[in-house]
């Protein structure tokens, strides 16, 4: 009897715990600091929670689980009241399950997984610009659960006025992320650790992202400002920069400093310790959109500190859509594209919040559109896979045994964006400077722009004078009332065209400022010349138009395209000096302006070819990431075949490399004929 | 006694009735050429609201007014441009739909509402909608009188002019679409997917006709 009434106690003992819970809600999770032994969790009364406090361990049996204390509470926006836990000295690589218990008893069962300590591949989320568009943030949401991640970078702008609904509405959507397992015959929902970042939308309270996630990046127990940047270690493999582009806005100039003086700082002495480096912050440098202003101010905060210090992946929001970009090197005011390791930088933003007309390419962007979407990155010690996840429903749900078995498999039937060139994956690996090089299928071809060298142009008015940089950018006229007779000097960077075998295409872009009706003729250089000291008279004024190679008439403003490959400039080149060429104006009177790499888009000769991939100093570290037993679901779209070839042909063998190229350049008396070259670009 | 009869009644009869022919009339302010209609299609006056719509009376173009109550008309929902099976469907956010939006759906749901007494509303080509773009705006307004077409965004509004080469990043995709952006008026084309904002036009109105001079 006593046994039978026993056995009852227990059952009715294990109901009661079954089916008490916590008087709490709202349950998220961050890490700010060092993931594999770090976490933050929050939650927030549901009517009245008393001395709430958390309880956990790392198996499921709640007898071995320890208990950890509210260590700060915080009041955003006057309504939304939230505890959180601090967990430390956490097992590196492990699941932690918890539970948060009051008075009322223990609630939902959860649990998480702390970062590796050795250099095993994770998944990572990174998205931003969930404001508004609820159906859309719920998708995306959704899609998270059945994607799991190890942690998510958001990028900002959570909601739109930042208010105390608001946020509940983020949070009771937040919900939908978690992911529904049975283990061990217990319900419960993995929850995924977010890194937060402050948007524009959170200006009215720079102190937003501590209070409703309990960042503290400082580690000084305080929520504030300073807390809105920071560094998160996610295993040897990643560390994750979080900044404030909000900063730049008028009364944060004290806190920029602070913040850019911690980044340096971070960078020297942990950034090269670790394969990979991310950043996330809000405002682009350059957004694809021609409705937001550029931000220089970031751009000279940060663009030549993320080339020094090899910042691989740079993700951006607030513009609402997608956008990825080229390896990139800062140039002047603006980017170019390298071959030879930069910075990638994707982004913009669209977990939710309306998607905007991605109108204004860069000569450094591969593709842009808009949709709804957040970034999935694939994190190994070979290498980054980078792709677009659109929000819809069909993806089907990895399992946490799937998962558990595979840290890097992605759930089968994703929406995945394709990006021209790139298909749906683009693959960076680092080269011997740890700087991002996109691995691409040798069987396309590499498609690429040289970067500029040198860039001005040249009055003969003012026979004298340089005007490299001028605010004016690249002018060209015929009869300036001014400047006189004017020509734009443009020179490329040709190292890059080592170990190509052969030019499937060759292409001019120039970013029109001033249209024009007139004919302009692209020349071969007929001397060397450099931007720095160019004048009229330095290169014997309209002596300096060589060969004509092109003619063009730039009807519209922004990227006019002239196709060089068939005029044999660049051969010729390669094959005796490289003097760049000339623009000049051929027929008609109005003139044309465009941008320089000084004050803008800079001119971009995009090429496409086969090569041997890199030069001499791109030589990628990594393994190819197949030979690095990277598993994915889709074989044969995920991954291409390595590029990472043993042997690389050195510069010096560029001189005696044959560049196949079809035609030659039209002599100079053939320009007679003036309606030869415009008839071919037209 | 006639003489008399005629200088007493008749010369001042003539007289009279000569001044008031030839009185000036009191002058009239010249009518503007927008005014504002509202959802039943009713011409209303200047300082009168709301309305749901613009007459152009010198074009006899009805446009519709953009709206900040998340209702179809709201003006921050994007569009991707489709058109009779040209273009992509439903890559562009508005709230009135279950999936995502084109420039069919805010048509179809617009002639449904019959907006302004009409249920011919249709894309406008790149040229009536560049007559819309005016630029002696405030700087940071769009460029547009903002008086009469509030809520209108900077960005790019989709005409019906399509199948036109794309360049530069784009020139893949191969054709595009042609857009005003009513940042500075200038015509661009972009890609059918992108999500733009879309402002629809109609010239089958009873209540906005061309006005000759």
């Amino acid at each position: 009897m006593r046994r039978y009434f026993g056995r009852a106690l227990t059952a009715s003992a294990l109901l009661l715990a079954i089916d008490a819970s916590a008087d709490t809600k709202h349950y998220r999770l961050a890490w700010d600091g060092d993931a594999s032994n770090s976490a933050v969790i929050g939650f927030s009364p549901d009517g009245s929670s008393t001395n709430p406090y958390i309880s956990y361990g790392y198996s499921t049996n709640e007898n071995s689980w320890n208990s950890a204390f509210v260590s700060n509470s915080e009041t955003f926006d006057g309504g939304i009241t939230s505890h959180f836990v601090r967990l430390q000295n956490l097992n590196a690589d492990s699941p932690v399950y918890f539970r948060v218990c009051d008075q009322s008893g223990c609630g939902e069962r959860f649990w998480f997984k702390t970062a590796p300590v050795e250099k095993s591949p994770f998944v990572v989320v990174a998205g931003g610009d969930t404001r508004t568009g609820h159906t859309t943030r719920r998708q995306g949401n959704a899609l998270l659960a059945k994607i799991r991640p190890l942690a998510v970078m958001h990028g900002g702008d959570f909601t739109n006025a930042n208010s105390a609904s608001e946020m509940r509405e983020f949070l009771d959507d937040w919900a939908l992320t978690y992911s529904s397992d049975t283990i061990d015959g217990y319900s419960y929902k993995r929850i995924y650790p977010l890194i937060p970042t402050h948007g524009n939308h959170e200006d009215d309270n720079y102190s937003s992202i501590c209070e409703v996630f309990g960042v503290d990046f400082n580690g000084d127990g305080d929520c504030s400002p300073s807390d809105t940047y920071g560094a998160v270690q996610i295993s040897p493999l990643l560390r994750v920069y979080t900044l404030n582009s909000q900063f730049q806005s008028s009364g944060w100039s004290s806190y920029a400093s602070a913040m850019n003086n911690w980044l340096a700082a971070d960078l020297s002495s942990y950034g090269s310790a670790t394969q990979w480096r991310f950043a996330q912050y809000h405002k682009p440098m350059f957004p694809h959109y021609s409705g937001k202003s550029d931000n220089p101010t970031l751009f000279n905060w940060w663009a030549q500190s993320f080339y020094d210090y090899a910042m691989n992946l740079v993700v951006e929001s607030d513009t609402h859509l997608t956008k990825m970009t080229e390896a990139v090197i800062p140039s002047g005011n603006n980017f170019s594209t390298t071959i030879n390791g930069g910075t990638v930088y994707v982004g913009e933003g669209s977990w939710g919040a309306p998607a905007r007309s991605a109108n204004d390419a860069k000569s450094w962007t591969i593709d842009m559109a808009s949709i709804q979407q957040f970034k999935v990155i694939q994190v190994s010690e070979a290498g980054l896979v980078v792709r677009t996840a659109q929000f819809d429903d069909s993806a089907e749900t990895l399992s946490w045994e799937e998962r558990a078995a595979d840290p890097m498999i992605l759930p089968d039937n994703v929406n995945w964006w394709t990006a021209n060139r790139l298909g749906e994956a683009m693959t960076l690996v680092a080269n011997s400077a740890g700087r991002s090089v996109i691995e691409e299928d040798s069987d396309n071809g590499g498609s690429f722009s040289l970067p500029v060298t040198d860039d001005v142009y040249i009055s003969s008015r003012y026979a004298s004078s340089n005007f490299d940089g001028d605010s004016d950018g690249l002018l060209v006229d015929g009869s300036d009332s001014t400047y006189g007779t004017l020509y734009t000097l443009i020179k490329f960077d040709l190292s890059n065209l080592s170990g190509c075998s052969s030019i499937r295409s060759a292409t001019l872009e120039l970013n029109i400022t001033d249209r024009s009706g007139s004919t302009f003729g692209i020349y071969q250089a007929a001397s060397d010349w450099n931007e720095e000291s160019t004048t009229w008279n330095s290169v014997s004024g309209s002596s300096v138009r060589g060969n004509l190679a092109e003619s063009f008439v730039p009807f519209y403003k922004g990227i006019e395209s002239i196709d060089l490959l068939s005029s044999g400039l660049i051969d010729s080149w390669l094959s005796g000096t490289n003097t760049g060429l000339v623009i000049a104006p051929r027929i008609g009177s109005n003139g044309m302006d465009s941008t320089s790499k000084e004050t803008g888009m800079s001119p971009a000769l995009k090429i496409e070819a086969s090569c041997n991939n890199l030069a001499t100093g791109a030589l990628p570290a990594a393994q190819p990431l197949k030979q690095a037993g990277l598993t994915f679901r889709r074989p044969s779209t995920d991954i291409k075949p390595t590029l990472l070839l043993p042997a690389f042909p050195s510069t010096t063998r560029l001189g005696g490399h044959k560049i196949e190229i079809p035609v030659k350049l039209v002599e100079e008396s053939a320009k007679l004929d003036q309606g030869q070259g415009v008839a071919a670009h037209l | 006694m006639m003489t008399r009869f005629f200088l007493l009644f008749f010369l001042p009869a003539i007289l009279l009735g000569a001044a008031i022919i030839h009185t000036p009339q009191a002058p009239q302010p010249p009518q503007y050429h927008l005014f504002k209609v509202n959802s039943k299609g009713k011409a209303i006056n200047a300082w009168d609201g709301p309305w749901a719509c613009v007459c152009d009376s010198r074009s006899g173009l009805l446009w519709e007014v953009k709206t900040d109550n998340e209702d179809t008309h709201d003006g921050r929902w994007t569009y991707s441009r489709f058109l009779q099976n040209q273009g992509v469907p439903n890559n562009g956010d508005c709230y009135f739909e279950a999936d995502r939006c084109d420039t069919e759906d805010l048509i179809h749901h617009t002639n449904r509402e019959k907006l302004c007494g009409t249920n011919h509303w249709r894309l406008p080509t790149s040229t009536e909608l560049r007559s819309l773009v005016t630029t002696e705006v405030k700087p940071g307004s769009p460029s547009i009188e903002t008086g009469y077409f509030p809520k209108t965004q900077r960005g790019d509004y989709w005409s019906s002019d399509g199948n036109l080469p794309l360049k530069g990043v784009y020139r893949y995709l191969k054709v595009g679409g042609a857009a005003i952006n009513f940042i500075n008026g200038q015509t661009i084309t972009i890609p059918y997917r992108n999500a733009a904002f879309t402002r629809l036009v109609t010239n089958r109105s009873s209540v906005c006709h061309i006005t000759h001079q």
